[in-house]
């Protein structure tokens, strides 16, 4: 099947679901959306308010401020209530995170999004009160000018060894809160649990001082909580009065739904959704929120969902058209971003992941028909996000795998395909209980992690080749000639491979130990003067520890820090035609190679085309998947020996974001052959742009070559082309495909662009004509027509496997 | 031992080798393409097929007269002038050192000496895929049965390792040798062009009087031989030749009346000119077959026929 047929058509519109509906109505306002001003606003009130009270009261009360003044209104034709804006598909902004580039782009006029006279005015002033607060100004006030300079010579204000912008100035939270908790116990019963507490801890030192304001603080914005809820039962109450017929009922019983939760525990499965999406936003209304993920939606939904058709209180089209109501609302929430950021995060991503089957605890296939229904709501209601990820085991529910594969098909680069037994084996060994890795969830784009118990993920991301440049000029990047790594010799000093790989070394070393105590200070920092308030009442053992998600307050810290290497196939290309010409044959003078990458092989035609006939990896070579393979090792090695705040070490998690176009800009030709400012290799093991060439098999085999069971989210995009996945027959192999990559080679994540070239080709000509091509970028799929020109050409340069 | 050594000894012709294959039999498969086959269809795809002997494809359009293919030729077969490169055809030893050291990639090899072994080392990297999805290798041409003595070999050891085993074959072959390669074959795709003789010489250069008689033999042996063998009859539509609906309910009738029951399958593959630009770049521009494709309307009209 084709990608063009995923295009809604207009001219059935009488024949759409309620989903299908409402999306095609939202999908129509997103670029002429404007800025909402509404909330930050309210934080800067809230703020202005209660100057010279306890941080973290002054958060709860912001919270509070917002969710219980902040303009609400119930959208035409959903059934679940609650918004990411104040308006249908508006930008909400964060003022206290970074405002300094808003004030710098509202000067320069060259603002992305549509913005009224008056609300510039506004904007100003939102500025200057918090040009001086904002997290990332006050963080790097705090770190001191030596270390600033430090930073700014390698990151993105300099080399870009690392990148360090990005992470001072955004809201972190690559975990799973406990919503099925406040399902079962209303926040109701989370209050109760911090009283009872509170009641425990008497005020004798500082900690028991923190504690208390923690506590208390949690309170105002659980209460705060479920007032927001009975503002939606009021509004529902009075819309209803004023409706008929049809809508009348559908608003009486909204009304009825919000007014018990989340004072109260879900009577059904309406109740429970309700929930999740409350959640859901309470906590985006205190910090925003990225990667904030679902967890197994099909096993906590599936005992409402049962009991209510069994009582026959709902059919199966009905749950089914609230959960295309989930998916619209969920794909309506908008990134006003730094440009940084949204380029990053390249197409509006909100790495919102729901996990879908795998094993019970006694090891027992999980699949039930909630399972099924995800599956169906995303084919109805093609929108990108919440992303899907399936947890494939070996007795994996066949029809369900069918069933998955068929949504694979359509091409929006979801569901991603995630291994069972690598995933448990990692958990295990980093001290999870088997009961707690029987359980484990995908959250961001390919973390594996413990619902409610892992603290977020923060990444330091580090550029290899740019090192690799570093470490071939003895400390100098060439493209700056500025000297910031270590002296650890010219290319032309090393004798072996051997030699050169441990200056390499030593220099992602040093580079890491910098990028580190960057990340350490962001994340103790932001623990202390910008805590995530409400999202901590929804996580053990938050409330028993008194301390925050961003702190200490987790029952698991174990992977919550990591490295993000970005390249790694790149430099092991790299490595291995240095390997072939310098060491081996001798063919190649190192001084020779230096000039030829000095001026990106300008006239030196043919010892590129030598250097890219050298093996590359992805073509199933051991002689380069090797040395692949033992780069990671090493990293993994170094970075399991580095501490990592709250008592765990740092991990490896490859999973690139769109950093590898980012970084790629920044990186000069290297002895792979690739040439200066291109793109990096994506994720952890797919092959460098175009290079492979033997065909999807050999691809999974050199990917298979790496021991993913270490290594945390092993990221993997593959491309096919449309003919490959036809009929049923095709995905029989497609399937057996998956099973051999997991089954077999023990790899971890995988997931999949179905698209032919000539669409996205048309696409990159006619975004008109494309706006709901979505393809799979890094973790998450997004709208082909939102993505950076540069990501797009990256996509276009990805092999296509086709049959 | 001594068999081994006998099969190391045998090499064969290989113009493309081509894995996870998933449209020439069951499972995932690799798909070895041996080069030469006996017929001449105007039409072929695979015009770099046709010939055993090695042969270069030079995409002149992205040549960027460098010159370095005539410095390296070894036979002086390419001449360099600062308009363009000239292949003299007769010259040309096949040796393809001028491929190398393209720095443009503008010339491709078609046909490379491997043996047995080299080739099983390639298919068997896939082991684990034929494995989970009961794959395995697919000899397609050409015509394999051009290099019967290699094609038997691969065949016969990858029945030794377990792997399933298709052909695809225009069946042009003596029968005491198509019978040898079937022992060791599990599914047959076989090509059936056009019941008129005449015309079938014509297009082809062959009739088809070989070609059916070894059809009625297959599927008489594959009765006899059991349920693990199939056969499938594959018609390629060629516009003007063979794709009128009195052609395909010939060949229709063909298959029910001629090769029973057992032989139920029956494939219809639309035209595709893909492959076009190949006849220049062998310099056998004159013969381009220059048609399009069948419409999808009438390939719908084609497939209601078969269907009933």
């Amino acid at each position: 099947m084709n990608i063009r047929s995923s295009h809604l058509g207009k001219e059935n519109s009488k024949s759409l679901t309620r989903g299908q509906r409402i999306w095609e109505r939202l999908r129509d306002l997103r670029d002429t959306a404007e800025i909402s001003l509404n909330r930050a606003l309210l934080v800067t009130e809230a703020y202005k308010e209660t100057e010279g009270q306890p941080k973290i009261l002054r958060r709860a009360k912001a919270h509070e401020k917002i969710v219980t003044e902040l303009s609400i209104y119930i959208d035409d034709d959903q059934l679940l209530v609650g918004d990411f804006a104040s308006k249908p598909m508006a930008y909400e902004w964060w003022p206290e995170l970074t405002v300094r580039w808003v004030g710098e782009v509202l000067e320069s006029g060259g603002f992305p999004y549509r913005i009224e006279p008056d609300k510039i005015t506004q904007m100003k002033e939102i500025v200057e009160y918090w040009k001086d607060r904002e997290a990332k100004e006050s963080f790097m006030t705090y770190i001191g000018e030596d270390m600033r300079n430090t930073l700014n010579a390698m990151n993105e204000n300099g080399s870009l060894a690392f990148f360090a912008e990005v992470e001072a100035q955004t809201e972190k939270g690559w975990h799973v809160p406990n919503y099925p908790k406040v399902m079962k116990i209303g926040l109701t019963g989370i209050i109760t649990e911090i009283d009872e507490e509170l009641s425990k801890t008497e005020l004798l030192d500082n900690d028991s001082y923190a504690k208390i304001n923690f506590l208390r603080a949690l309170k105002i914005s659980c209460q705060a909580g479920i007032r927001y809820a009975k503002r939606y039962a009021a509004l529902a109450k009075e819309l209803a009065e004023k409706s008929e017929g049809q809508r009348k009922k559908e608003l009486e019983r909204i009304a009825d739904t919000c007014g018990w939760v989340l004072e109260k525990p879900a009577r059904n499965f309406r109740d429970a959704m309700q929930t999740m999406l409350f959640c859901h936003l309470l906590i985006f209304w205190d910090v925003r929120l990225s990667g904030i993920s679902f967890g197994r939606v099909d096993q906590f939904l599936y005992p409402y969902y049962k009991q209510d058709i069994e009582n026959g209180t709902i059919t199966r089209e009905e749950a089914l058209e609230l959960l295309e109501c989930f998916r619209v609302k969920l794909s309506s929430m908008r990134q006003f971003d730094s440009k940084i950021t949204k380029e990053a995060r390249s197409g509006e991503t909100q790495f919102h992941n729901c996990t879908l089957g795998g094993q019970l605890t006694d090891g027992t296939d999980a699949v039930n028909e909630m399972s099924f229904l995800w599956i169906e709501a995303a084919e109805r209601v093609r929108t990108p996000h919440p992303t899907l990820t399936v947890r494939w085991h070996p007795g994996l529910n066949p029809d369900f795998a069918m069933k998955v594969a068929e949504l694979n098909r359509l091409g929006l680069g979801f569901p991603a395909w995630y291994c069972d037994e690598t995933s448990i084996s990692y958990l295990k060994n980093r001290g999870v209980t088997h009961e707690d890795a029987m359980n484990y969830v995908v959250s961001g784009c390919v973390l594996h992690t413990i619902p409610h118990k892992s603290a977020s993920a923060w990444p330091a991301i580090v550029n290899l080749p740019k090192i690799l440049e570093i470490t071939m000029n003895n400390g100098v990047d060439p493209r700056l000639g500025t000297k910031i790594g270590l002296e650890t010799g010219h290319l032309y000093d090393f004798k072996t491979l051997d030699e050169l790989l441990e200056a390499f070394k030593k220099q992602v070393s040093f580079f890491t130990n910098i990028s580190k105590s960057y990340l350490n200070h962001v994340r103790v920092f932001r623990a202390h003067e910008l805590p995530n308030l409400f999202i901590s009442a929804l996580f053990d053992d938050c409330i028993q520890r008194g301390d925050g998600v961003f702190g200490g307050g987790a029952y698991y810290q174990q992977s919550s820090m990591y490295m993000l290497p970005v390249g790694v196939v790149d430099v092991g290309d790299s490595f291995a035609a240095m390997k072939k010409y310098l060491f081996e044959e001798c063919s190649i003078g190192s001084e020779e190679l230096l000039k030829a990458l000095k001026v990106n092989f300008e006239g030196k035609e043919d010892l590129h085309k030598k250097l890219l006939d050298a093996p590359k990896f992805g073509n199933d070579i051991e002689y380069v998947d090797y040395i692949v393979r033992d780069i990671y090792s090493f990293l993994i090695e170094l970075m399991n020996s580095i501490k990592a705040p709250y008592g765990s070490v740092y991990e490896v998690a490859p999973h690139s974001l769109s950093f590898h176009g980012a970084a790629g800009r920044r990186v000069g030709a290297l002895p792979s052959g690739r040439l200066a400012g291109v793109a990096l290799s994506d994720g952890a093991c797919s092959p460098s742009q175009g290079r492979d060439v033997n065909g999807p098999t050999a691809v999974i085999n050199s990917a298979g070559r790496i021991d993913h069971t270490p290594i945390y989210g092993t990221l993997f995009n593959m491309k096919f082309h449309p003919s490959a996945l036809e009929t049923k027959d095709d995905l029989e192999k497609f399937l057996a495909f998956i099973k051999t990559y997991f089954g077999t080679l023990k790899g971890k994540h995988i997931q999949f662009n179905v698209v032919d070239r000539e669409t996205l080709l048309d696409a990159q000509k006619h975004p008109e004509r494309h706006r709901n091509l979505i393809v799979r970028v890094a973790g998450y799929s997004a709208l082909w027509v939102e993505l950076d020109e540069k990501i797009q050409n990256e996509i276009l340069t990805r092999t296509a496997h086709g049959a | 031992m001594e068999k081994n050594d006998q099969i190391k000894s045998s090499t064969g012709s290989v113009f493309n080798i081509q894995r996870y294959s998933i449209h020439d039999g069951p499972g995932i498969r690799t798909t070895v393409f041996l080069k030469g086959c006996p017929m001449e269809c105007f039409w072929c795809q695979n015009p770099e097929s046709q010939a055993i002997k090695p042969e270069i494809l030079f995409n002149k359009s992205s040549c960027t007269l460098c010159g370095y293919c005539a410095n390296v030729c070894p036979t002086g077969a390419n001449s360099f002038s600062e308009k363009s490169v000239i292949i003299d055809r007769a010259k040309c030893a096949g040796c393809g050192i001028c491929v190398e050291v393209c720095p443009v990639n503008a010339r491709v090899i078609s046909g490379k000496e491997m043996t047995v072994e080299e080739v099983m080392d390639l298919v068997l990297k896939d082991k684990a895929f034929y494995d989970n999805s009961n794959g395995g290798i697919t000899l397609s041409g050409g015509d394999p049965i051009m290099q019967k003595e290699f094609a038997l070999q691969l065949l016969r050891r990858s029945k030794e390792i377990g792997l399933n085993t298709a052909i695809e074959t225009c069946g042009y072959a003596t029968w005491p040798i198509l019978k040898s390669i079937i022992e060791y074959t599990d599914f047959i795709f076989y090509d059936i062009k056009c019941l008129d003789s005449s015309k079938h010489l014509k297009a082809t250069g062959k009739d088809n009087i070989l070609i059916l008689e070894n059809a009625k033999k297959l599927a008489k042996e594959k009765a006899i031989l059991g349920k693990e063998k199939t056969m499938k009859i594959r018609v390629p539509m060629i516009p003007g030749f063979n794709d009128s609906i009195e052609d395909v309910q010939a060949v229709l009738r063909f298959v029910k009346e001629e090769l029973g029951p057992t032989v139920s399958d029956l494939e219809i593959l639309r035209y595709n000119n893909l492959g076009e630009a190949k006849y220049d770049r062998l310099d056998r521009g004159k013969e381009r077959p220059g048609m399009e494709p069948q419409s999808n309307e009438y390939m719908e009209i084609i497939k209601t026929i078969i269907k009933a």
